[in-house]
């Protein structure tokens, strides 16, 4: 006879076993069926007898599974995320920001990881998110990823293939051509841009992508492996005391003797850090590289222009 | 169950009571740790099942839950002899795959919701981590998030002296005095080069002025009335940019007076003159200050400055 501390109950077994099959949300009839059958090919009927007293079980605990297509569905877990209505908003936002990925086979795990979260969630807590869900417009529905959804999701493929292409734009009424590295699709104040690695000046900028005007495929893949170039400066008086460093930005935190401080700055973008240290002022001096040194003091030369 | 009962959809035979009392056990214990008599007196009391079980039977229904993957500790009898809950198979848990999706997703939403919208989704999700498995998923969050580095708490209380636009005394810690009083008329709270500030109408300096988030320790005081008759100089400027109307993202002191070709004057008004410089320098050559003269002046003169400094 067995101790009573090594007894166990085999029907709490069996309905933690179809449990867990079931969550990730589905599982098939199938595998389910299975944890009926017994070794002596109990007869399917028998299994479904006892397969439909477990589901009742769950049913009366206020677990619902449903069927579809050899299919189980679960609909509800264990409650144990509880939130309030702040809660439920942010709940809203995070699902409304599907969009954002253009990519779909994302979009399908982002699927997966919102419904594992709602799965969990109590019965109010589910209530007062499809009560705030309406109120969320999806940015699915704005004009603007409308309008550019099929360059955002080629953008995205290209990003995906490490394709190597001829990038031409529009921008300040010029027409810019170059041979670039797509990296990724980023969204800044609700538009898209595709970031890419410029195999000429080896920098990183974005391009907006409604300002793109065409995407030639070149007949090798990128190696993935670029290295940007860097740019250091230097910072004085008081913007090196309260200088926040980016986090792509490194210092060794020391000031030189006359109150400067060195920062190296990887694989920002050109045009925006030009825009960001001529901010500064007369705090902030490029030191290298050559060429990127040379665009700040003719960005200074042609500003002192304007006022001649 | 008291539907199906009543609507005799459901007869004992065709469910497991088992299965049954083994989820109302382990539904027990994840609401908080309980000891063999709160189970014993829940299933004395309980509605439907309203059978007294012993304290082997319940402790079988212990040992199956620990069989089926639960983690159950018992705290000693000083705490009251109760059954934890460490770990059980239901647990979220964000496989890789899921927490790349995730970061990918939440780098782009955080920038473009407002500061008020982030606190939310930052809370929301700071509770989440803690239902979370696998600590891979707060790691990540911690990282990307940009809020991780500041208190929620007081930037939650901030938001709400902005929005009554209240004035305030906080305890700052400026990078050339240190720690000192500085008091404020709230106006908003907005990112500005991946760092938040608070920015308002500053009574010690008499003009618009911005502190940043990280440096405010605490609070000291929420003023009851607002010195109303402050008298901040303000300066309005004009100036022209030579860019894209569409790319032009223009500030809440801000407004377009006209646009010829993609010359674009605008009209800014501002109390806060370093602001408003840095503001102009930003456009590089694409901007020209029209008036007022001493702007003008002084904008030259920092350019000639900022040229000097490549002299060397």
């Amino acid at each position: 006879m067995k101790k009573i501390s090594d007894k166990y109950n085999e029907a709490c077994i069996k309905v933690f076993d179809m449990l867990k099959l079931l969550s990730n949300g589905t599982a098939r009839y199938r595998d389910i069926i299975e944890l009926f059958s017994t070794s002596d090919k109990t007869e399917n009927a028998a299994a479904n007898v006892i397969l439909n007293k477990y589901l009742n079980t769950l049913k009366i605990f206020g677990i619902n599974i449903y069927k579809t297509k050899n299919i189980y569905h679960l609909q509800n877990s264990f409650f144990s995320i509880n939130l309030d209505e702040n809660d439920s908003r942010a709940y809203c936002i995070l699902k409304s920001s599907k969009d954002y990925l253009t990519n779909s086979k994302q979009q399908e795990i982002f699927d997966k990881f919102l419904r594992s979260i709602e799965m969990r969630l109590t019965k109010a807590s589910k209530e007062m998110v499809d009560l705030k869900d309406s109120e969320f417009k999806n940015i699915n529905s704005s004009e603007y990823l409308n309008k550019y959804r099929d360059i955002i999701a080629r953008c995205e493929t290209c990003c995906y293939e490490n394709q190597k292409l001829e990038l031409s734009y529009t921008q300040d009424n010029k027409d810019y051509k170059v041979i670039c590295s797509p990296r990724e699709i980023t969204f800044k104040n609700g538009k898209a841009y595709l970031s890419v690695f410029n195999h000429l000046s080896r920098q990183i900028f974005d391009v907006s992508v409604d300002l793109i005007t065409s995407m030639k495929q070149m007949p090798v893949i990128s190696k993935g492996n670029e290295v940007s170039v860097t740019v250091v400066y230097k910072i004085g008086n008081a913007l090196a005391k309260s200088y926040c460093l980016k986090e792509w930005e490194t210092c060794d935190g020391k000031p030189d003797e006359n109150g400067w401080l060195t920062i190296i700055n990887h694989n920002e973008d050109f045009d925006e850090l030009l825009k960001r240290l001529m901010r500064y002022g007369s705090n902030c001096v490029v030191l290298s590289p050559k060429n990127f040194r040379e665009s700040m003091i003719t960005a200074i030369d042609n500003t002192l222009k304007n006022y001649e | 169950m008291k539907e199906f009962i009543k609507s005799n959809k459901i007869t004992y035979n065709l469910m497991s009571f088992t299965a049954f009392k083994t989820l109302l056990i382990f539904s027990l214990l994840l609401e908080a740790p309980r000891s063999y008599n709160d189970i014993i007196e829940y299933f004395a009391n309980h509605d439907y099942i309203n059978e007294k079980i012993s304290i082997d039977t319940a402790r079988v229904y212990i040992n199956s839950l620990r069989v089926a993957g639960c983690v159950i500790e018992k705290t000693n009898r000083a705490e009251g002899s109760k059954f934890v809950l460490i770990s059980h198979p239901f647990e979220l848990e964000v496989p890789p795959e899921q927490l790349k999706v995730f970061a990918k997703i939440y780098k782009t939403l955080s920038k473009n919701i407002s500061v008020e919208e982030l606190l939310m989704l930052e809370k929301f999700l700071r509770k989440l981590c803690l239902k979370i498995k696998n600590s891979e998923f707060q790691q990540i969050f911690e990282k990307i998030s940009p809020l991780s580095s500041y208190d929620t708490e007081l930037l939650e209380n901030l938001l709400t002296c902005c929005r009554k636009k209240n004035q305030i005394s906080v305890e700052y810690n400026s990078p050339h005095s240190g720690i000192k009083p500085m008091e404020i008329i709230c106006n908003k709270i907005d990112f500005e080069n991946n760092k938040l500030y608070l920015y308002g109408t500053s009574i010690d300096y008499k003009q618009s002025a911005y502190l940043q988030l990280s440096r405010i320790i605490k609070i000291l005081e929420i003023k009851l009335l607002k010195n109303e008759n402050i008298n901040i100089p303000k300066i309005k400027a004009l100036f022209t940019v030579n860019t894209n109307l569409q790319e032009l993202l223009l500030k809440e002191n801000e407004k377009i007076i006209s646009v010829t070709n993609n010359h674009t004057l605008i009209e800014a008004i501002s109390s806060n003159k370093f602001a408003l410089k840095q503001r102009i320098l930003s456009f590089g050559s694409a901007c020209k200050v029209i008036e007022p003269v001493e702007l003008r002046n002084e904008i030259i003169e920092t350019l000639k400055n900022m040229r000097a400094g490549y002299q060397l």
